[in-house]
């Protein structure tokens, strides 16, 4: 008998539990940091419509990843043939007043500050999403929904010229998986979510 | 009966005893190279700059063993010794990266096996950190067996891959070499010294 029970559990101890795999995309509007405008905010709010297939629950780690890149006004306007010169004086100039516009990318309601990445060309950033509101049914009573928030901000504002941007090009990725009840094989889906973004005035 | 007893006793008794006195002239077993003490070196540090897109720099790291004990010779004797080498990134200015959250230009880490005519390439992230890259190839596998004297160099060279916007970076390095010498004597003064030399391209 005991024996058996070993048996059983080491033959289920490697199976690979089938799941559900939820994602949507949304993209971000462009942020523009500037020296008269050293930062940008933004309300990302995910809301769930419904259960999933099978009534599962959709919001299982979920996750949204913020990824982007971030291009200077003097790349831009330079041109592509011009852009390589442009873009080095931009670093001499960059080095040789002690900063480089760095932007600091973080979610708002990170419990560290640490959590910040500092980013010159590119960036990824992930963030487990926390749901509140009457998530067993979420087409009714209290909607089912999580808030993040996301900040640009100039490191050094000084490390700009008066008249050089930068500007954000970038998108959120949210995802979750469930694991499917009766089993079968991995399914991907668009996530029964809503999403909205919100761009965010200074307080 | 007690006599009878006592005898084997007495027997083992005597070969250690004779054992620990008798000291052979040649060894009559090889010393496993990991039971060997380890002979290191002091820590080198330096650091080099690099500005600009494909600035490169070779650091060349040259261990040497010295004064190797004579049993090597007729023995044949196994070694190994290590190269341990860290590489951190940091700017000039603040942010100073190399944390693991800060965008860093990429950079291209060439290690060369001179005797092995052979080399290997890796990309740093565009995030490095917050620990520092490691490397610990191996060293004096070439050697010759019965040589008094021995060296392995292990060039790396580090190329920036990415120009501005970033600024320069300033890569940092830490170096000791190591070594576990057999030798079935206890008074060896085997030794292991590590230079390093930076060269521009």
């Amino acid at each position: 008998m005991l024996l058996a029970s070993a048996g059983a559990l080491l033959a289920t101890s490697d199976v690979e539990h089938p799941v559900y795999r939820f994602e949507k995309s949304s993209d971000g509007p462009r942020a523009v940091l500037s020296v008269s405008q050293p930062n940008a905010r933004f309300l990302l709010r995910v809301r769930v419509d419904a259960l999933g297939p099978e009534q599962v629950d959709t919001r299982e780690s979920a996750l949204a990843t913020v990824h982007g890149t971030i291009a200077s006004s003097t790349d831009t306007n330079a041109g592509a043939g011009g852009g390589p010169s442009a873009s080095a004086g931009a670093g001499t100039d960059a080095g040789s007043g002690g900063t480089s516009p760095f932007v600091s990318v973080r979610f708002g309601e990170s419990e560290q500050a640490s959590d910040a990445i500092a980013a010159l060309t590119s960036f990824n950033l992930a963030r487990p999403l926390h749901f509140s509101g009457d998530c067993a049914k979420p087409d009714q009573g209290a909607a089912c929904q999580a808030e993040l928030e996301l900040d640009f901000d100039l490191t050094s504002p000084s490390a700009l010229k008066a008249d050089e941007s930068l500007s954000i090009e970038w998108s959120v990725d949210f995802e979750a998986r469930a694991f499917k009840p009766n089993g079968g094989s991995d399914v991907t889906s668009e996530a029964p979510w809503t999403i909205e973004i919100v761009e965010l005035s200074e307080p | 009966m007690i006599r009878t007893d006592l005898g084997p006793v007495c027997a083992l008794a005597c070969a250690l005893i004779c054992t620990a006195c008798g000291t052979p002239a040649t060894c009559d077993t090889r010393q496993n190279a990991y039971d060997a003490p380890l002979i290191e070196t002091d820590e080198q540090t330096g650091s080099i700059l690099l500005s600009e897109q494909n600035d490169s720099k070779t650091l060349n790291f040259k261990a040497t063993l010295n004064d190797l004990p004579e049993q090597w010779s007729g023995e044949g004797l196994l070694q190994i010794g290590g190269l341990q080498l860290d590489l951190s990134l940091r700017f000039e200015s603040e942010p100073s990266g190399g944390d693991g959250r800060t965008e860093m230009p990429r950079l291209a880490l060439t290690f060369e096996e001179p005797a092995a005519s052979d080399s290997s390439t890796v990309t740093t992230s565009n995030y490095p950190g917050p620990t520092p890259f490691l490397y610990s190839p191996s060293l004096f596998e070439d050697c010759r067996s019965g040589a008094q004297q021995c060296e392995s160099t292990r060039p790396v060279r580090i190329e920036r891959l990415d120009g501005a916007p970033f600024p320069p970076v300033r890569v940092s390095f830490r170096a000791s070499a190591n070594a576990r010498i057999p030798s079935c004597d206890k008074t060896s003064t085997a030794r292991v010294t590590l230079g390093v030399e930076v060269e521009s391209q």
